[in-house]
């Protein structure tokens, strides 16, 4: 039986697909776009993102229940050393209250899958704050990255960090190779 | 068991079927070798996909395939006979199968439970990442779902192959 007269399901199916862009587009931020500043929790602190300015930093959201959030920190955790080396930041946050699903917390989650369990001092992990997720992730994509450059623009924004590393990785090269850090070794 | 094996050694007969057999298999392998991994690329399918590939994806993959193989020989045979198959079962063990890994990580979901949000009440757009969240911590169940709902389609087809043979035995 059909309960929609065929002009009414029609005008429905019309307005879904032309609302469904300008919603995605409307809530997210397109990069190149300031990055709006916000704070998230880490290790009971209250942190600013403000703070990273001057930095190059990843910043990544996800939910602990995600499969494809298990790839990226896998795919992270590989990458960590060159991080370092090239003073990246890398802010790892739960998605606040775990994006609506239950889960684990994001310890748990980043001690059952970063090999050796050792975090670089460049890597921050945390929750993001309501505001945070409001302004970061308000579509509550189970995971979303921003490539934040040194003067706190967002570059780049994805999901699924494990397919685009060698993007990822190509804009932790690109200006560090003008200025990577020094490690103290002379050739 | 029995209703299966004879179902297929009717409908195997000729070669051209267990060349359909074949050629559905490989097929479905291949698509279903590309599909599941999918869960850990956020719904994204390319060459990459294969490197998340584990032995249980294989395993799952090789018995998805075998059992769509044999559905669509024995489906196509009934078809060919003038007889009714056995679809929806089939059709649903199918796309449970290829969904449940598309969608758990996907932007799709939230995306299109956002526009939803916008016509129907707010809890809507709020329920996107608990259907999420459901998938992506029940995939094993879903998928053994999927392959329930693959050997019902498959007895389903084999039974209706059995006794349309039994009912008319000029066929045999």
């Amino acid at each position: 039986m059909n309960y929609f007269p065929p002009k009414l399901s029609s005008l429905l199916i019309f307005f879904a697909i032309v609302s469904l862009p300008q919603i995605s587009m409307s809530k997210e931020l397109v990069p190149p776009i300031k990055a709006p500043d916000s704070y998230f929790m880490s290790q009971g602190e209250e942190i600013k993102l403000s703070e990273f300015q001057g930095k190059k930093t990843i910043l990544w959201l996800f939910s602990t229940w995600c499969h494809t959030c298990a790839a990226g920190v896998k795919a992270f955790a590989k990458k960590k050393d060159d991080f370092e080396k090239y003073n990246i930041t890398l802010i790892t946050l739960r998605n606040h209250k775990n994006g609506g699903y239950p889960g684990p917390s994001i310890n748990e989650f980043i001690d059952h899958y970063v090999a050796n369990k050792e975090l670089t001092k460049n890597w921050v992990i945390g929750e993001t704050s309501k505001m945070m997720d409001k302004q970061y992730n308000s579509i509550q994509y189970p995971d979303i990255f921003f490539l934040i450059d040194e003067n706190g623009i967002i570059q780049e924004q994805g999901t699924a960090p494990a397919v685009y590393i060698k993007k990822i990785m190509h804009f932790v090269k690109k200006k560090a190779k003008t200025q990577p850090k020094h490690d103290g070794k002379t050739q | 068991m029995k209703t299966i094996y004879y179902a297929l050694m009717i409908v195997w007969q000729p070669i051209s079927y267990r060349w359909l057999s074949l050629l559905a298999f490989i097929a479905f392998l291949i698509l279903y070798l590309f599909t599941l991994p999918s869960a850990f690329t956020g719904g994204q399918i390319s060459l990459m996909t294969l490197e998340y590939l584990d032995v249980n994806m294989v395993l799952l993959s090789i018995s998805m395939a075998i059992l769509v193989a044999l559905i669509i020989s024995l489906m196509t045979w009934l078809i060919r006979q003038g007889q009714k198959s056995s679809k929806a079962s089939a059709t649903s063990g199918v796309l449970v199968g290829i969904f449940t890994p598309l969608l758990c990580c996907s932007p799709l979901i939230p995306i299109l439970f956002g526009s939803m949000a916008s016509l129907l009440p707010s809890f809507i757009g709020s329920s996107g990442p608990l259907f999420q969240g459901f998938i992506a911590t029940h995939q094993t169940e879903l998928f053994a779902f999927a392959i329930l709902l693959l050997l019902l389609a498959l007895y389903q087809n084999a039974k209706k192959i059995v006794q349309g043979v039994v009912c008319l035995p000029d066929n045999l």
